[in-house]
């Protein structure tokens, strides 16, 4: 429907500048907090504009052991960690998505739907028998015991498996006749052929293995082997003294960090993957 | 360079039998087209030559090579598609180097050789291209490249031209088969085309339900088909079937009578086919007569629709030149007495 009423657009234009004001003055204080002192925050009214104290509190945040776990040392096992839940997930549910659609086996059904009905269990649901697995097996405090239990992926699995049944059957015979065996007909053409889709895969698992909180608590006791997320939350409650909202912004905004880049630099490929239908 | 022989060829899915026992000997060199309506196991047929299908029940030999159990890669065949199934996110070049890399050829022969054939198939300039900034023909002879590369002993063409536009289409024919004659090799082509198929073929091959209903030369099955099927299904516009009934004297068309060729000794209901092509031109004699419903004019000729009394079809018949006829006007109709099919009402088999 294309339609020139200037109400209509004054309306939709002001819809969309709220939302966008919702979304980005949070982040603004944000920034704002973090370039002030601490005394400063305490104050009332907040800031509005940032301060001068920025590059001062970077050099605070990230000298000090004041505040729980080093900075640094969190923001690696965050990285650590995402990166090991979204690249064992793709490995992972490639392999059986390429399982389930290329190759005849008795129960193939019932695998597929064992996979799928694992959907409605996320980690939240089956948290206590996992950390009583994950304990037992002595990965407490450990990337493996932070990241394995939640590698496996239905939701991954199906999107492969919605991927590779778009690819045309006449591809697998080509590369039969050109004398390709199974994994080389899987590294050469069906790989490459979901490229688009794995990227996109990384960039929502990226997000999801970084934002972990729950899990991360329960299976964490050593402070070196704290996420950033839940370093924020240590901070907010150390013990009688004020929160340091200066730092726990900073920290905030270290933590926004990593996604935010890998959303930019993957966005492309990301809305290509989603959107591309060519085969 | 290559024979193909299959003996008793059986295909079954589960209960379903697909392929009734096929036999067919390819000589070396042969241009064999698989022809049929869709679902007569033509495809399948192929497929189970290419390796794609298990056999279920007898055997196919290439070489004299019994090849049943081989892997498609072992077969020494080469298969273009109906979709042409080139890699997309590889280049020509690589598409045509793929079978050729996993037989582990040096790289400067796979050099050499993609080159060869893409000059023959005038596909030099595409090399570095994507299949997706092809064109359909372009794209066509991409998939003959990536076929003839592998120097194969068999050729399997699985309806390739049925994405291509018509001119396109007749373009190709010549090129496949000048190219087939010039390399001398043996090929199985599938088609429902059936003009394709008369133009292509060294033999044609109808296939009927899972049985060959009839194999030879594309003008012996038009001049001499087996059965009613094969005689609908080759020639365009389709032979017209009359039922009529034979008596001592003569041939009665519903109500009307024309003389009973010498030969046909038969008496009663058999069903009578005639081409378009077979009847006269300018007709004089006034045996027959019926009222034009309907006219189809293709510039070289005219055909007729004409209904005639008591006979449930409308008989098709062409006419050289610009015909003056009108829609509604009575012609009478005039085979040629040589021309004559009969038929069989219950067994469809050819009478005389």
């Amino acid at each position: 429907m294309v339609e020139n009423r200037p109400m209509t657009t004054f309306i939709s234009h002001s819809v969309l500048i709220i939302g966008v004001a919702l979304i980005v003055f949070p982040i603004w204080i944000m920034l704002v907090a973090s370039s002030h002192d601490a005394l400063r925050l305490t104050e009332v009214p907040l800031p509005l504009l940032p301060g001068d104290q920025f590059w001062e509190n970077i050099k605070l945040l990230f000298s000090s052991k004041t505040f729980g776990a080093p900075i640094h040392l969190s923001l690696l096992n965050s990285l650590v960690m995402a990166m090991m839940i979204s690249l064992g997930k793709i490995s992972i549910s490639v392999i059986s998505a390429f399982a389930i659609v290329y190759f005849k086996f008795r129960f193939r059904m019932f695998f597929f739907w064992m996979i799928f009905v694992t959907l409605m269990l996320p980690v939240e649901v089956r948290i206590l028998p996992t950390y009583e697995v994950v304990a037992s097996l002595g990965m407490l405090d450990s990337y493996l015991g932070l990241s394995v239990p939640l590698i496996a992926s239905a939701t991954a699995t199906f999107m492969f498996r919605q991927t590779f049944l778009t690819i045309p059957d006449e591809l697998m015979e080509a590369s039969r006749i050109d004398g390709a065996s199974p994994m080389r007909f899987f590294f050469d053409v069906v790989i490459p052929m979901s490229r688009t889709n794995i990227a996109a895969l990384f960039v929502i698992l990226f997000i999801y293995g970084w934002n972990q909180y729950l899990w991360p608590l329960l299976i964490t006791t050593d402070p070196d082997m704290y996420t950033v997320v839940m370093s924020i939350k240590q901070m907010l409650e150390s013990g009688e003294s004020e929160p340091m909202w200066h730092m726990i912004m900073l920290t905030a905004l270290f933590a926004m960090l990593p996604p935010v880049l890998v959303v930019i630099f993957m966005q492309k490929i990301f809305v290509k993957g989603l959107t591309d239908s060519e085969k | 360079m290559s024979t193909i022989n299959m003996q008793q060829l059986k295909k079954s899915y589960e209960d379903t039998q697909v392929i009734h026992g096929i036999n067919i000997d390819i000589i070396d060199g042969e241009f064999i087209v698989l022809v049929g309506p869709s679902g007569c196991g033509k495809s399948t047929l192929l497929r189970m030559v290419a390796g794609l299908e298990s056999i279920s029940d007898g055997e196919v030999r290439i070489d004299d090579v019994v090849v049943n159990k081989l892997e498609p890669k072992d077969r020494g065949i080469a298969m273009v598609f109906q979709n042409y199934a080139l890699y997309p996110h590889m280049t020509v070049y690589e598409n045509m180097a793929y079978g050729l890399k996993l037989m582990k050829m040096p790289k400067a022969e796979i050099a050499q050789r993609v080159q060869e054939v893409a000059e023959l198939l005038q596909i030099e300039q595409f090399l570095q291209r994507r299949p997706s900034n092809l064109s359909g023909g372009q794209r066509q002879r991409v998939a003959m490249g990536r076929a003839i590369v592998r120097k194969p002993k068999v050729f399997l063409f699985d309806e390739p031209l049925s994405n291509l536009d018509a001119k396109l289409r007749v373009q190709m024919r010549m090129q496949i088969k000048t190219l087939q004659r010039n390399l001398g090799v043996t090929t199985l082509y599938v088609t429902h085309d059936q003009v394709e198929a008369m133009t292509m073929a060294d033999r044609l091959v109808v296939l009927k339900d899972g049985i060959a209903a009839q194999i030879g030369t594309p003008m012996e099955i038009y001049d001499d088909p087996h059965d009613q099927f094969v005689a609908g299904f080759i020639g365009s516009p389709a032979m017209n079937f009359i039922d009529c009934t034979i008596t001592d004297a003569q041939i009665d068309i519903g109500g009307q009578k024309m003389p009973r060729p010498a030969e046909v000794t038969q008496r009663g209901a058999v069903v009578l086919g005639i081409r378009p092509e077979h009847f006269a031109n300018e007709a004089d004699k006034t045996d027959l007569q019926g009222q034009v419903e309907m006219i189809e004019k293709i510039g070289a000729s005219v055909f007729l629709y004409v209904k005639c009394d008591n006979v449930a079809e409308l008989i098709v018949i062409q006419r050289e030149g610009h015909s003056q006829v009108q829609i509604g006007e009575s012609v009478s109709i005039d085979p040629n007495p040589n021309k004559l099919y009969f038929f069989d009402k219950n067994t469809q088999q050819r009478l005389y």
